[in-house]
């Protein structure tokens, strides 16, 4: 009987230390790995840097200026801007009226959901 | 025979007693009096700190583009003690960075353990490099700062040196906004030298301030585009041009020809910014002193005649020239038509005491006070030193020096309503711990009823005079012209061939009120401010304000939609 409980214990503490040691070798693994991330998130950092610069290289004010003196654009004027279905004052108070009207009506007739309590 | 044996094992015993108790008395020395030495010198060993790197401070125009920012790039070095063979070394990264072997060579045969090979390379020659995984070869991660626009306003953004400290421009005078705080993080490190992320003890890094300027892109574009058409249609060496709100002083664009492309800096490059560090003579730009000291003293109404001399007129150790013989002109017309006699006698009945409180009133012989450094003050004599001849050639803008941003900045005064302004470049600078906005600085000096009288000869001026050619359809120009010699040291006179042309304008009754300053200096085919520098005054003005409409077109519609 004696003989069991040392093994029993002995068991235990073998578990006990095991479990602690596991947990001990998974934060230097963790550590590794956020070294290896940190490497990693700096090499993409870099990456994106280089696109960066070569897109503004190539959409500089400079470049886009040529191009559309190339293009022959124009400076917009007072008279050539255009108004594609430009909303009115009226028209947006309608749509107003309408939508409130609804809720109006939806809140007249939906019953409110009361507390138990306070249906009884 | 037993009693020497047993001596001798005692001796043996006690020998080895003392060994022990020797070597104890080593342990409890380096236990507890080396202890901390011996600490650190383990912890240093299995303990790194990894620099953090702060961003320096990005810089946009007043619109929010991107004029200057940083990058990451890698800077190749070598440790001579490592490299195995030193050939393929050579031979590689010669050609990978394209230097001469015999430049690698040297500095792998440097005795010393660290050697840079190349600053600030690419990425994919970084990788190219790395991928032939030679012993001994390194790279540092550093910043490099770029300049998206390239060209666009590179004297006024300045440069940085190989460590990111400002050299020049905004870069140099606000270098303290812009540099970042280094932050540090500690690691640990195993036997191989590779990190371990396990402490927690980090210092972050601070990145520097960004800085708005008051530069707007576009029209800084539209300046420098047609001051380089203009350099190559007369054949000039140099020329400037500076674009001011005259009511804040908030520069919307300066110029300067030769310039240089940040990116990919040359040993001959032009740095200069001549805007603020050249003075010149200015010329007939200069009658606007005698122009506003003659409406406040009030001697002269607008048609009151001053007689000219027909072109030619005999002064103390000289003689005075008109560009055109004139005989009589009114008051108004004397600026009108530019004559240098007619304001050389108008001035001479000022005298030079007002004609000296009026240059120093409207800021010559002073620094304007621009956020740049480098700025010059000028050369004005006090009366004290003037000669007979000064007091009538100094009116007409010789033996006077200025530069073009003072000129600019006394322009607006009579643009503004009677303000001397303050002229900067940065408006706002900005970090995640605190906001500065950099708030206009002026100063009355002149009445309002005397500017809009100066206002409007100066329109006369180009109406009809010599500066007919900055007119623009539908606006109100003012301004004047410029054409003076140039004194040449070598020949120790004025030069006959080189000319400065010059010519400062305002477009009146239009909010912004701007002044465009033009300078262009030994023009060839023509050496006039009216034919020179008054077209291109006319072209950037024209396409300032094209540019203000559609602006103003923009924000009227918005604010349309936002009340609908």
């Amino acid at each position: 009987m004696k003989k069991k409980k040392y093994l029993i214990s002995a068991i235990f503490i073998f578990l006990a230390i095991f479990f602690y040691v596991h947990q001990k070798v998974q934060i230097y693994v963790e550590g590794y790995n956020l070294a290896k991330n940190y490497y990693l998130y700096n090499e993409y950092i870099d990456r994106r840097d280089y696109l960066v610069y070569n897109f503004a290289q190539r959409i500089s004010l400079p470049k886009i200026n040529e191009w559309v003196e190339k293009e022959n654009f124009s400076s917009i004027k007072k008279d050539k801007v255009l108004a594609l279905q430009p909303k009115t004052k009226d028209t947006l108070n309608k749509q107003e009226n309408m939508v409130s009207a609804k809720y109006n009506v939806k809140i007249k007739f939906v019953t409110p959901i009361a507390l138990a309590k306070e249906q009884e | 025979m037993k009693s020497i044996r047993n001596l001798r094992i005692n001796y043996i015993y006690y020998f080895f007693t003392f060994l022990f108790f020797l070597l104890a008395a080593r342990i409890i020395f380096l236990q507890f009096f080396r202890k901390e030495l011996l600490k650190n010198l383990a912890q240093s060993q299995y303990w790194s700190l990894i620099p953090l790197e702060g961003r320096r401070g990005k810089i946009f125009d007043r619109d929010g583009r991107l004029l200057a920012s940083s990058m990451y790039s890698y800077s190749v070095f070598v440790d001579p003690a490592l490299i195995e063979n030193p050939s393929q070394v050579i031979s590689c990264l010669s050609s990978k960075l394209n230097i001469l072997p015999s430049e690698i060579a040297s500095k792998i045969s440097a005795k010393k353990r660290f050697v840079w090979i190349k600053r600030k390379i690419s990425l994919k020659e970084k990788e190219e490099i790395k991928a032939l995984k030679l012993k001994g070869v390194g790279f540092i991660r550093e910043q490099k700062r770029y300049y998206p626009q390239e060209n666009l306003a590179s004297t006024v953004l300045g440069i940085v040196d190989i460590d990111n400290k400002g050299l020049d421009g905004i870069e140099l005078s606000y270098d303290n906004y812009l540099r970042s705080k280094q932050g540090w993080f500690k690691v640990l490190q195993d036997s191989r030298q590779k990190k371990v992320f396990l402490s927690s003890q980090i210092i972050t890094p601070k990145d520097g301030a960004d800085i708005v300027l008051t530069i707007d892109a576009q029209i800084q574009y539209f300046a420098e585009k047609y001051l380089f058409e203009t350099i190559k249609k007369f054949s000039a060496k140099e020329g400037s041009i500076i674009v001011m709100d005259a009511n804040s002083g908030e520069i919307l664009a300066l110029a300067n020809y030769p310039s240089f492309n940040p990116n990919k800096r040359t040993l001959n490059a032009n740095y200069r910014n001549y805007a603020i560090v050249d003075m010149f003579e200015p010329g007939s730009i200069f009658k606007i002193v005698t122009l506003i000291a003659a409406i406040e003293k009030n001697i002269f109404k607008d048609d009151d005649k001053i007689f000219c001399e027909n072109g030619e007129f005999k002064i103390p150790g000289s003689t005075l020239h008109d560009w055109k013989p004139y005989g009589f002109l009114t008051f108004r017309e004397v600026f009108k038509k530019s004559s240098n006699i007619g304001v050389a006698k108008i001035a001479n009945k000022l005298g030079a005491k007002i004609l000296y409180e009026n240059i120093k009133r409207l800021g010559f012989g002073h620094k304007t006070g621009i956020d740049l450094k480098g700025e010059v003050l000028g050369k004005v004599k006090p009366p004290a030193n003037w000669s007979k001849t000064s007091s009538y050639i100094i009116p007409i803008g010789q033996e006077i020096s200025v530069t073009l941003i003072q000129l600019v900045r006394a322009f607006a005064v009579v643009a503004n309503g009677g303000y001397l302004v303050k002229p900067h470049l940065v408006k706002k600078i900005y970090s995640p711990f605190f906001t500065k906005e950099i708030q206009p600085e002026r100063e009355k000096i002149l009445p309002t009823r005397l500017t809009e009288r100066a206002k409007d000869i100066l329109i006369s001026v180009v109406e009809d005079g010599t500066g007919v050619l900055a007119k623009i359809d539908g606006f109100k120009v003012g301004g004047k012209t410029g054409t003076a010699q140039q004194f040449d040291p070598k020949i120790g006179q004025y030069s006959p061939t080189e000319y400065r042309a010059s010519f400062i304008g305002f477009v009146s009754d239009y909010e912004p009120t701007f002044v465009i300053g033009v300078s262009i200096y030994a023009p060839k085919t023509s050496h006039f401010g009216g034919v020179v520098a008054a077209p291109l005054f006319k072209k950037v003005a024209e396409k300032t304000l094209m540019y203000f409409e559609s602006k103003n077109l923009f924000r009227k519609n918005n604010k349309q939609n936002e009340d609908n």
